[in-house]
């Protein structure tokens, strides 16, 4: 394989690569977050993540599941993250930390149909409980603010997002065990 | 409430005020005692989790928030630029733009347009358009792992890119199949036919995963070991062909080799390392259970081969025939509409010409002239169709030196709704055609055309377009609809467009053409069957009807029609001719299945929502032996004869009803 010139053989990033990174966002994203607990901090990860995934890109190559590649390299990237904010508490203790990274990096593949899934369990979620969730994840939408647009109590806010949460995770579920039920 | 049930809506309600920071501390020691104290309950968190990501990128989209790094979008320092413009680095380029897009401060693509773009085909998509757009193609450093050799009627899956021939596919890419055969030859040699529907992932130059579907996996000598995973078992090639079909529901793998030998390997996921291996030999097959029991090994066990019919070669066109269907099928007395001319000229009787309306006619026939094309029709004795007795036949000329525009013309009879065939459920159109004349029948515009239609020629002309169900035709030169001027079988494609199917059978004057059409107006679909001069029976695949049609509403078309279009030809020249003869016209009730046949009908969807309904499989059980009748529409038939244990599977928009063994 050659290039147009020798400078740029390590700077190029190939399409595949790219188009595998850009696919994977959300997996990382998602992983991050169950490691995390905080969407912020894992949009942040996510960024350092593909920092490292870039300069890596050469050994694109030899990799066989780019997912866990990347999962593997958020891990590191979420280690690095927790030594640097040293002072403050972190969510999971080191040793909880491994195994949900165990845990959960299998179930990054089929965040696709999760995604698909939950596409259409929004579907069947009345107007205003999917209205009201999404409020909850659009910009600035925090439980607060949502409870001061509906006139109603956070208190309330916060059940119904429960309520809200616990049918769509089963709706997803389901659609899960029905679709993707022979994947690692 | 049990203890469990209490105890994952607590887990739920805890993640709940998690995910929106209102947990105190007492309640987050508690979340995170649950979550170390099981796996459930990390199962839980995670899945409660992913859809927390889940939910704030898809209102981010909607929001048209930048998602991309800024760190990658060209600053200086993480990556190297040489500033050259040519050589200007792919990623700056892409990422520079992407930065620009997603910001909403380019001249290029405006806000709005980008949200637009947004909400019709989410961020992947974009970004998706934005690299086809803006990526050059650059020779990178990876070579693919696998490469699409050959495709046949693929379908992808929704959110996937399709692949066509020459594609390379690198690791980590899924490949996943509504239907359709598609080849990939991995870099070591290997070829992998997949047949939708199906998910396989391309794991490295020599092995794949096979989520769901099947796929036949053909190995050459030197790339020996070549595996395919699922989730039940690894199949080790030792220098085969084999077939491997994985259950969407539980991950069943059920393998068959059809030369050299296999090596079936399964590791249990716990305990100490325990790997089981088997080696399974051609014309033997197995299926490979996943247990419930956490942490055991699955279950072999041997069967029948051939109770999984792989596809292993992608077919070619025209379709292999399947089933050659017997003509006396048809031949049932009881409720027929039939034209076969016995009665001569008159119209008296129903079965003359042009006759009269009655038993499930509706009228008699009528003869269409347009424009310059005349036509002449007559009932002829000598030289019959197949030994059937009078016949009609039809001359149609067009003199040479007209307007050079096509007319049409035809013979066409209206058939009654009920009245003995019900028209509106599956019934088979049969009918022997001679082609007696061809003259200066050579341009793509010269037609002939067998159809069933909506209007008569007189409508047609007053309202338009008519609108046909099935469609059989022929044309002077290759046209889009018959590339080689074989008869062509028109049908719809998936994208409703009419599309034309080569027979592979030529038209020849002098030849007599048996058709048999098993027409399933619920299905939506026509499945034709031609035998040439009295001789074997060649059987296509069902299609799709060409066109909507008033079929919508009325649940079928009430005209049976024949007719031609010509160009004619300069002032001077020949008369362009086209003679056909027609005899023993039958309408009849599909027949039903038998006893002791597969039991069930119904048809099958094409909504995506539905697809794994789509596919069905029924299991032939005792005293159900026998050769398949109507069984053409039975793809995956091992062969005619059917035995008890065969599993029959239907390829999707297919009727059952039109399956039935005879005993």
């Amino acid at each position: 394989m050659s290039n147009l010139n020798d400078s740029g053989r390590d700077q190029t990033l190939p399409e595949p690569f790219v188009r595998v990174l850009l696919a994977n966002q959300g997996n990382i994203h998602a992983y991050v977050t169950s490691l995390v607990g905080n969407l912020e901090q894992a949009e942040e990860i996510l960024q350092e993540t593909n920092v490292v995934l870039c300069r890596e890109a050469d050994q694109f190559s030899t990799i066989t599941d780019f997912t866990a590649w990347a999962c593997r390299i958020a891990y590191f990237q979420v280690l690095r993250y927790r030594k640097q904010c040293q002072r403050d508490r972190h969510w999971f203790d080191d040793r909880l930390l491994n195994l949900v990274a165990q845990e959960a990096a299998p179930h990054t593949k089929e965040l696709g149909e999760r995604r698909r899934a939950l596409d259409e369990c929004l579907e069947k979620l009345s107007d205003l409980q999917r209205n009201l969730i999404m409020r909850r994840y659009s910009a600035n939408g925090s439980v607060q603010s949502v409870a001061r647009e509906c006139g109603r109590s956070p208190g309330a806010i916060s059940q119904s997002l429960y309520r809200i949460r616990a049918a769509l995770l089963k709706c997803i579920e389901h659609r899960i065990a029905l679709f993707e039920r022979g994947c690692q | 409430m049990d203890k469990s049930t209490g105890d994952s809506e607590r887990l739920l309600r805890l993640l709940s005020l998690q995910t929106d920071g209102l947990l105190d501390n007492e309640q987050s020691k508690e979340l995170i005692a649950m979550v170390s104290a099981s796996k459930e309950a990390r199962q839980i968190y995670i899945a409660h989790m992913f859809l927390h990501s889940l939910m704030h990128r898809a209102a981010r989209l909607t929001d048209a928030v930048p998602v991309l790094p800024e760190e990658l979008s060209g600053s200086a320092g993480t990556l190297p630029d040489d500033g050259s413009q040519l050589g200007r680095p792919t990623r700056t380029l892409m990422l520079d733009f992407l930065g620009n897009v997603f910001r909403g401060g380019t001249d290029f693509l405006s806000r709005s347009l980008v949200l637009t773009l947004l909400l019709a085909v989410g961020l992947p998509g974009i970004l998706f358009l934005l690299l086809v757009l803006h990526v050059t193609r650059q020779p990178g450093p990876v070579t693919p792992l696998a490469k699409i050799t050959r495709t046949h009627e693929c379908v992808w899956s929704e959110g996937t890119t399709a692949l066509s021939t020459g594609a390379g596919v690198f690791a980590g890419e899924q490949l996943r199949l509504t239907e359709g055969l598609l080849e990939i030859t991995f870099a070591r040699g290997a070829k992998v036919l997949l047949e939708g529907p199906a998910t396989f992932n391309v794991t490295d130059a020599a092995q794949g995963f096979l989520h769901n579907g099947s796929l036949v996996a053909k190995v050459q000598k030197g790339a020996e070991g070549f595996t395919i995973q699922t989730p039940a078992v690894a199949v080790v090639d030792l220098g085969t062909e084999f077939g491997v079909r994985v259950d969407d529901e539980r991950g069943t793998a059920e393998v068959e080799v059809f030369q050299g030998k296999v090596e079936l390997r399964a590791t249990a996921e716990e305990g100490p390392s325990r790997t089981l291996r088997q080696h399974l030999v051609a014309g033997r097959a197995a299926r490979v259970e996943v247990t419930d029991r956490q942490g055991a090994l699955p279950i072999i066990r041997e069967i029948t081969p051939a109770v999984v019919s792989f596809v292993r070669q992608i077919p070619q066109v025209p379709k292999r025939p399947l089933v050659p269907i017997k003509p006396s099928d048809a031949d049932k007395p009881e409720a027929a509409i039939v034209a076969d001319f016995s009665g001569g000229e008159g119209n008296a009787q129903v079965d003359q010409f042009p006759g009269v309306a009655g038993s499930g006619w509706a009228a008699g026939w009528n003869v269409g002239e347009a424009g310059e094309l005349k036509c002449i029709t007559s009932i002829e004795q000598a030289n019959p169709l197949l030994g059937g007795g009078k016949y009609l036949r039809v001359l149609v000329e067009r003199q040479s030196g007209g307007s050079g525009a096509c007319t049409c013309t035809a013979v066409d009879r209206r058939l009654a709704l009920t009245n003995g065939v019900d028209l509106t459920k599956p019934h088979v159109v049969s009918f022997n055609f001679r082609i007696d004349v061809l003259n200066r029948f050579g341009e793509a515009s010269d037609r002939l055309s067998i159809c069933n239609r909506n209007v008569s020629q007189m409508e047609y002309e007053r309202e338009g377009r008519p609108s046909s169900g099935w469609h059989i035709c022929m044309v002077g030169k290759g046209n889009k609809y018959a590339k080689s001027g074989n008869w062509a079988l028109l049908r719809r494609d998936k994208k409703g467009k009419p599309i034309g199917v080569d027979s592979g059978i030529p038209p020849r004057e002098g030849n007599t053409y048996s058709f048999r059409i098993l027409v399933d107006p619920p299905a939506r679909q026509w499945t034709p069957s031609i035998a040439v001069n009295g001789g074997k029976w060649i059987a296509f695949e069902p299609m799709g009807m060409r066109s909507k049609g008033t079929a919508k509403k009325n649940g079928y078309w009430p005209f049976l029609y024949f007719y031609c279009e010509m160009e004619g030809g300069n002032k001077g020249e020949d008369v362009e001719k086209i003679g056909f003869s027609v005899d023993s016209i039958r309408i009849t009730p599909a027949p039903a299945p038998q006893a002791g046949s597969i039991s069930g009908t119904g048809r099958t969807t094409r909504n995506r929502s539905s697809f794994m309904e789509s596919w069905s499989s029924f299991l032939v059980g005792p005293g159900d032996a026998g050769t398949g009748g109507l069984g053409k529409a039975c793809r995956h038939c091992p062969s005619d004869r059917t035995e008890q244990g065969h599993r029959f599977r239907f390829w999707h928009f297919m009727s059952f009803s039109s399956i039935a063994l005879a005993s």
